[in-house]
Parts: C-alpha cells; sequence; structure tokens
C-alpha cells in the first residue's frame, strides 16, 4: 500500500480548567487530495483545532493521527526564534522541512525578495516589526513544497503590497498542497479553495460536507443569528423620552414582503411597522424617522409632514396603525440604526429604536459607497455603441 | 499649548545577541536605531494621522509616547493622561478571568470601589464576551482579547489617546461601537494619535498627519495629501489612455437641481488597446465636510468591449439622484478590470478624485431640509382605529 497523506481524528477534545471545552468529541478523516474549509464564528474552537493539528498544542482527550509532514501559516508565528536573524530562521526553517543548505542557498535571493525588509533581514528578529515578523513567518513556509498546508487567514493586518503578494502565493500554494486546510471568514475564499468544508461552533462540528451546501447554511444561521441579536439589543434601548401617560409606541419593527426580518438584500423594499396607541390628544403631531449608519452618518430623515399632504390627527382613546416602505432601498452592506420619533410641535412624545442590516454582494472598488444609485451608461466609439461586459448595480440600457 | 510635543527624538534597540559584559563596559554594542530625529507636535483637540511601511517606527513610536519605552536623546512632552489603545499582551495575566482583569485594571488606576463594580458591568456589556468575560483570557480568540483591551482602555475620558490599528478588531457591530466611542472621545477634545493603514479612516479621524520613513517624517500635511502621498498617488498621465481635458475638469463647477435627472458626459482617448480588450469607466460622488471628513456618496462602473483605439464617448444617467444639497466631488477613473476572483481594478490609468484635487465639483441645490445623506419622498399610509 503506497503511503498516503491523512489526518485522522477520533472523538478529539481540548479543555481548559477541567470544565470549559474548547472542543468537544471531534471526529474528521481527511484523504490525500482534499482542500477542506474551516469555518465559523469568533471563538468557536477554529484556530485551536488548527494549532493541535499542526503541533502546537495538545489535545486533551482522543486521538490526532498525521500521516505527513504539516507546513502551517497561522496567525502566532510560533516556529521563529526571536534571537536569530531573519536569514538564520530561514535557514533553520527550511532545515526543519527537510531542504537542503543548498536548496535553500538557491531560493534565497527570492526569499529576501518576497520578505522585503531591507537590513532587517540580517538583524534578530525581535528587533522586527510585527508586520515584519508576519512577512517572515510567511515566508518561511511558502518556499517550501507543502504536504499538508495549513492556513490560517488571519495573518494580521499589513500594507496592501504586502498583502496582494501573499495572496498570490497562497493561491500558488493552494494548487500544489496534496492536503490544504484553510481557516476564513471569508465566503468567497473558502468557496474559490475548498470542496468540503467543516462548520465548527462552540467547539463542536455543526456540518461537515460539500463546501456549498455548509456555507449556504453557516450563512442562513449567521443571518438568523445577528437577526436575533439586533432585536435583542434594539430591547435594552429604551428611550427616556417616552412620555408614558400622553403615548405609547406598541409596535415598531421592520418588514420585506412577507415577514418581520431585520436583514435586507440591495433594492429590496423595507416596510416599515408603526402601531401608536394615543391616552391623550396630542397637538401638531408629527412622526419622524432617522436612519443611521455604525459610523454615526444620518442617511435619511423623513416627516410625515413633509412627505405627506394631509395633516395627522391623534386623538385621545385613538390607536394608529402606520406602514411606511422605503422602496428599492440602496443602502450599501453595514448595520443601520432606524430612530422612529413622535413629536407634540417641538417636543418629543415618544421615540423607539431598531437595527437592521443590509446586505449585497457586489465587490468594491475605490471604497466602499454609502449608498447605490441606479445608473444608466452609454459609451460609444466613432459613432457605434460598445458592447457592455458587465454593469454594477441594477444599470439598464437607455431606452433610445 | 501643544498636548503633545517631540523634538529630534531618536530610539534605539540594542541588538544583544551573544553580548558579553565586556562589550557594555567598553560601549562596543550594536545598535538599530528605530527612529530618528523625529520631530512633530499634537495640538489640543488634534488627533494627528500616523502612517508608514510596516517598520518605519509607529508602533515603537506609541510606545515611547506612552511610557513603555526610554528614549536615547531628544524631547518628548506628553500632557495629559493617556490612555493607550494598543496590544498590552505583554502586561497580561493570562489565567485571570476577564472580569479580574478589569477588576485589577481599575484597581491599578486608584478608582473607587464602588465605581469599580459598576464600571465592570458596563465593560461586560460593551465587550459582549458573554459567558468569556468569566473565563480565563488564555481561552480567549485573539479577536476577544482586543474587545476586552479596546473596552478598559476606554472605559474612562481621557486626555490623550495612542491608538495603533485597533478599529480592525471584532466583528462589524462591534466595529461600529468601537467608532462611535472612539468618536464621543474626540467631540469631549480629547487629543491623540491614530496609526494606521486605513486612510479611509484617517480621512475621517484626522485633519493633519504625518507619513514616518525609516524612523524620520517623511511627509507632514493635510491628512488629504498624506493619504495621497501614502498611496504614491500621483496625477498620472498615461499616454495609452487618458481622460480627455482633464485641466477643464479642474476648474469645473456644476450646477444640479434636486429632482432633475444627473447626467455627466466625459471622454477617454484610446491610444493603445489594452489586450484584455476591455475597459471599465467608474463615476462616484465624493463629499468632504468639516467635522464629518471624507466620504465615498455612491459609486458606479460600466465594462465595455474595447477592439478599436480612438475617442470613447461616456455617458452616464441618474434619473434620480436622492441626495442632500451640497457641494460634492465627481470621481471619474479608467482602469482594465479585474477577472472574477481577483482585485476589481487590475491596471488603473487615470483617476480625476478628491483626493487628488482635480476632480470636478458637483454643487446640489434644493430645499435644505436635513442633514442627510439621502433624500426620498416616503410613502405612509396610515389607517386609524
Amino acid at each position: 500500500m503506497e503511503n498516503q497523506l491523512y489526518i485522522d481524528i477520533r472523538k478529539m477534545s481540548k479543555c481548559y480548567e477541567e470544565s470549559f471545552y474548547a472542543l468537544k468529541d471531534i471526529d474528521i478523516h481527511i484523504d490525500e487530495g482534499e482542500k477542506v474549509g474551516i469555518i465559523g464564528r469568533n471563538g468557536a474552537g477554529k484556530s485551536t483545532f488548527l494549532k493541535i493539528l499542526a503541533g502546537y498544542a495538545e489535545q486533551s482527550e482522543g486521538s490526532v493521527d498525521v500521516n505527513g509532514k504539516v507546513s502551517a501559516i497561522l496567525e502566532v508565528g510560533t516556529s521563529i526564534q526571536a534571537e536569530m536573524t531573519g536569514r538564520e530562521n530561514i535557514y533553520l526553517g527550511g532545515e526543519l522541512y527537510g531542504l537542503t543548505k543548498d536548496k535553500i542557498d538557491e531560493l534565497m535571493p527570492e526569499i529576501i525578495e518576497f520578505v522585503d525588509i531591507g537590513d532587517y533581514f540580517d538583524r534578530p528578529v525581535k528587533t522586527y516589526s510585527s508586520g515584519m515578523r508576519a512577512r517572515l513567518s510567511f515566508s518561511l513556509i511558502s518556499f517550501v513544497e507543502p504536504e499538508i498546508l495549513i492556513i490560517d487567514e488571519a495573518l494580521g493586518v499589513g500594507d496592501a503590497s504586502f498583502v496582494n503578494k501573499s495572496a498570490k502565493k497562497v493561491r500558488d500554494l493552494c494548487e500544489s498542497g496534496k492536503i490544504l486546510l484553510i481557516v476564513s471568514h471569508s465566503m468567497r475564499t473558502i468557496k474559490e479553495f475548498t470542496e468540503r468544508s467543516i462548520w465548527i461552533e462552540q467547539g463542536k462540528i455543526m456540518l461537515d460536507g460539500p463546501t456549498k451546501e455548509v456555507v449556504d447554511a453557516y450563512q442562513k444561521y449567521i443571518r438568523k443569528f445577528e437577526s436575533d441579536r439586533l432585536r435583542q439589543e434594539m430591547e435594552r434601548r429604551i428611550s427616556l423620552n417616552n412620555k408614558e401617560g400622553i403615548i405609547k409606541i406598541k409596535k415598531f419593527l421592520l418588514m420585506n414582503d412577507e415577514e418581520e426580518i431585520s436583514i435586507f438584500e440591495l433594492y429590496e423594499d423595507i416596510h416599515i411597522i408603526l402601531e401608536l396607541q394615543i391616552m391623550s390628544t396630542i397637538q401638531n403631531p408629527d412622526i419622524c424617522l432617522r436612519i443611521e449608519n455604525m459610523k454615526g452618518i444620518l442617511i435619511m430623515e423623513n416627516h410625515y409632514s413633509e412627505d405627506m399632504e394631509d395633516t395627522l390627527i391623534m386623538s385621545s382613546g385613538s390607536e394608529m396603525k402606520l406602514e411606511i416602505v422605503i422602496p428599492k432601498c440602496n443602502l450599501t452592506e453595514d448595520i443601520y440604526e432606524i430612530l422612529c420619533t413622535v413629536y407634540q410641535g417641538e417636543e418629543i412624545v415618544a421615540e423607539r429604536m431598531q437595527t437592521f442590516r443590509m446586505v449585497d454582494t457586489e465587490q468594491d472598488f475605490y471604497a466602499k459607497p454609502l449608498l447605490y444609485a441606479e445608473a444608466y451608461w452609454d459609451a460609444e466609439m466613432g459613432g457605434k455603441r460598445l458592447k457592455k461586459l458587465h454593469h454594477w448595480h441594477n444599470s439598464f440600457e437607455i431606452n433610445r | 499649548m501643544n498636548t503633545i510635543e517631540v523634538k529630534n527624538l531618536q530610539k534605539s534597540f540594542a541588538l544583544v545577541k551573544n553580548i558579553k559584559i565586556s562589550d557594555i563596559l567598553n560601549g562596543k554594542v550594536d545598535k538599530v536605531t528605530i527612529l530618528k530625529e523625529l520631530s512633530f507636535d499634537v495640538s489640543q483637540g488634534e488627533i494627528l494621522g500616523v502612517m508608514g511601511k510596516n517598520g518605519a517606527g509607529k508602533s515603537t513610536l506609541l510606545r515611547v509616547l506612552g511610557g513603555i519605552y526610554g528614549i536615547d536623546t531628544g524631547i518628548v512632552r506628553v500632557n495629559g493622561d493617556i490612555a493607550s489603545i494598543f496590544e498590552m499582551g505583554a502586561f497580561i495575566d493570562v489565567y485571570q478571568t476577564g472580569r479580574e482583569y478589569c477588576k485589577e485594571y481599575f484597581y491599578l488606576t486608584q478608582t473607587q470601589a464602588y465605581d469599580i463594580d459598576k464600571i465592570t458591568k458596563e465593560i461586560e456589556e460593551f465587550t459582549e464576551l458573554g459567558e468569556f468575560f468569566d473565563r480565563p483570557i488564555r481561552s480567549y480568540s485573539s479577536g476577544m482579547m482586543a474587545k476586552l483591551l479596546f473596552a478598559v482602555a476606554t472605559q474612562m475620558a481621557a486626555d490623550i489617546i495612542l491608538i495603533d490599528e485597533v478599529l480592525v478588531v471584532g466583528d462589524e457591530y462591534f466595529q461600529g461601537k468601537a467608532w462611535k466611542r472612539i468618536c464621543a472621545m474626540l467631540d469631549k477634545g480629547t487629543s491623540g494619535i491614530i496609526v494606521t493603514h486605513d486612510w479611509v479612516s484617517l480621512l475621517k479621524l484626522c485633519e493633519r498627519a504625518i507619513i514616518l520613513e525609516n524612523g524620520k517624517v517623511g511627509f507632514e500635511g493635510n491628512a488629504r495629501a498624506a493619504v495621497r502621498y501614502y498611496l504614491g498617488m500621483k496625477e498620472t498621465i498615461s499616454e495609452e489612455i487618458f481622460i480627455l481635458n482633464r485641466e477643464h475638469f479642474k476648474e469645473m463647477v456644476i450646477e444640479h437641481h434636486l429632482g432633475e435627472a444627473f447626467c455627466f458626459d466625459f471622454q477617454i482617448q484610446v491610444n493603445v488597446i489594452p489586450e484584455e480588450k476591455k475597459l471599465a469607466a467608474i463615476c462616484g460622488f465624493e463629499s468632504f465636510e468639516q467635522g464629518v471628513g471624507w466620504n465615498y456618496i455612491w459609486g458606479n462602473e460600466v465594462i465595455v468591449e474595447i477592439e478599436e483605439a480612438g475617442v470613447m464617448d461616456v455617458h452616464i444617467r441618474i434619473p434620480d439622484l436622492m441626495l442632500a444639497p451640497g457641494r460634492y466631488y465627481m470621481y471619474m477613473s479608467v482602469a482594465v478590470p479585474g477577472a472574477k476572483g481577483e482585485k476589481s481594478v487590475k491596471r488603473g490609468y487615470e483617476e480625476l478624485s478628491y483626493l487628488l484635487g482635480n476632480a470636478p465639483v458637483i454643487q446640489v441645490s434644493g430645499a435644505e431640509k436635513t442633514k442627510a445623506i439621502m433624500r426620498r419622498r416616503l410613502e405612509w399610509r396610515t389607517n386609524c382605529i
């Protein structure tokens, strides 16, 4: 039988202080040739899992059987010796991966160019900035032919040029590795590089299967989770401006065309539902809706009195139901707060807040804009209309 | 009076591999000088942006200002209480729980006991760590630890804040909270320094910025100019593909009335056909307001097939520009788009933008009712019972 690469994990658990399980009863088998994504929320146990696989940490229970040389690009560059220079670390690291000194000498010019830290290459790593350390750590493994390659995408913030260089390197590596494990928060990355995915939540495996299936389930879960969390957050904010005896906001919630929800897709209609109970007559009533984004920028402010021709009447003992629609909402991906304020003249008599999230899947180029604008483009050359390959954000043909 | 004063600061680190006592006594110690003749000031109420490539000395500077490192020579004056918002991993006892860390931190700052309980509760809520707040920090993910450190460091008001690339921590919701907290501190007149690669945030928070290069100030100026310098943005004049009449655009002020359709035309000279046979034209509005900073309001792109050289006429029409009245800058650029899965811009040719200072101004007029960016008339349906 050929010596096949594999990873075999049985009933593996990792616990701290006898009671907290970072990982519980993990059963995974990965064969040679597989490219597997590991996804999950922050703190779910993914990094711990990778550390154990890479040999930087030990499991508390169960077995971890890894057949093959593991090359790991992890958040913590634990294989680097701080007292040695960058160059010395490359030799050391290369040797550990089974490269001969001659081979390393051959690769050295390329490595030096990739790391791009100038004189520091021959200074001890402890004099390096965190960014330099990350670059060195990354280059250490990327010039080795990996058998089992583990990448934890949390490689840290860096300047744009290095991020681009390393992205290309990662791509190349993924082509050549025989078993690939990649942890990422970007579903786009996971879908691009892997065929199978494992979703870890609170230390346990939620789902293990074809990437598309697992990613879809994960995203659905995340959206529901955030939707609930946003709603809970809203419930905690009780406005101090509510004048209890005069008016009460019985209901203030958001819906799409079908149901109550806090997550909307680009260009969906947002239905705002408001129910008021009026105990004593309000003079000169008005209602205002304001939307702010997470950076505190006021995106929208609408008053009933400005949008509608008729005047509001809020008389004692009455109930009022309102539905306000924001058609084809063109806000970009972000979390927003919507505030509803009821006025008596200039005075605030009631206030409620909701949070919601906008989701869109388009890529950005320059910077993320605040809004989308439906645009109609036309491009001509020598009087001839040029063929459009792509519109961004629902542009349409100009009617001529 | 300046809140932070730095004059001719020099900071080196000794390289102590295999060092002998005799070497130290003889002064034969190899050193690497990270900061050299560094001079700059931060005035009261100002947040100075600091950018620079990896290794330029940014983190060292913050730590010198925060009192963690001593200096070789020079003058460093910091007038006020400091809140440091950067990795303090070295000082954390990872066997403590989040709650214990909190209590000890505020105990050490001599906060009153009754306040400590209240503060700890606020921090517990802010960090959203849930059960983890009572678990050892050792079991935290890096994101959790950063959230805890941020919450603790920003809990109390400070005269001066030193921020090191911390706004990227946590999920979007937490980032929003963190941003708001920092803005609230700024509103109260806190001064400080923010080190970041995120030029978008820098443009919103800072009026002035410096770029560190090899331990010195390589550039100092208003934030916009500094970002341009940092991004290596020059007004590229490519001979192959460029926007016609760019000088004309620089001076242009276009009037637009809300309610009318917004139309804009420009021309692109294509002298050399890109080998990818496609070209992207991008338009958008940028704005810059005192106190709010820089914003990219909307953007839109079209990609066309290019098979011949010549002059390309580009026309964009937005039937319903639902924006607030005010002053905007028309962003225009021409580029070869990336393939699917790659960066969206593969090769840029020319750009007219607020940052470059060469974008035409669009003056949007209409009824000035609110400060909201988006203007739409909504349909309010009521039924009274």
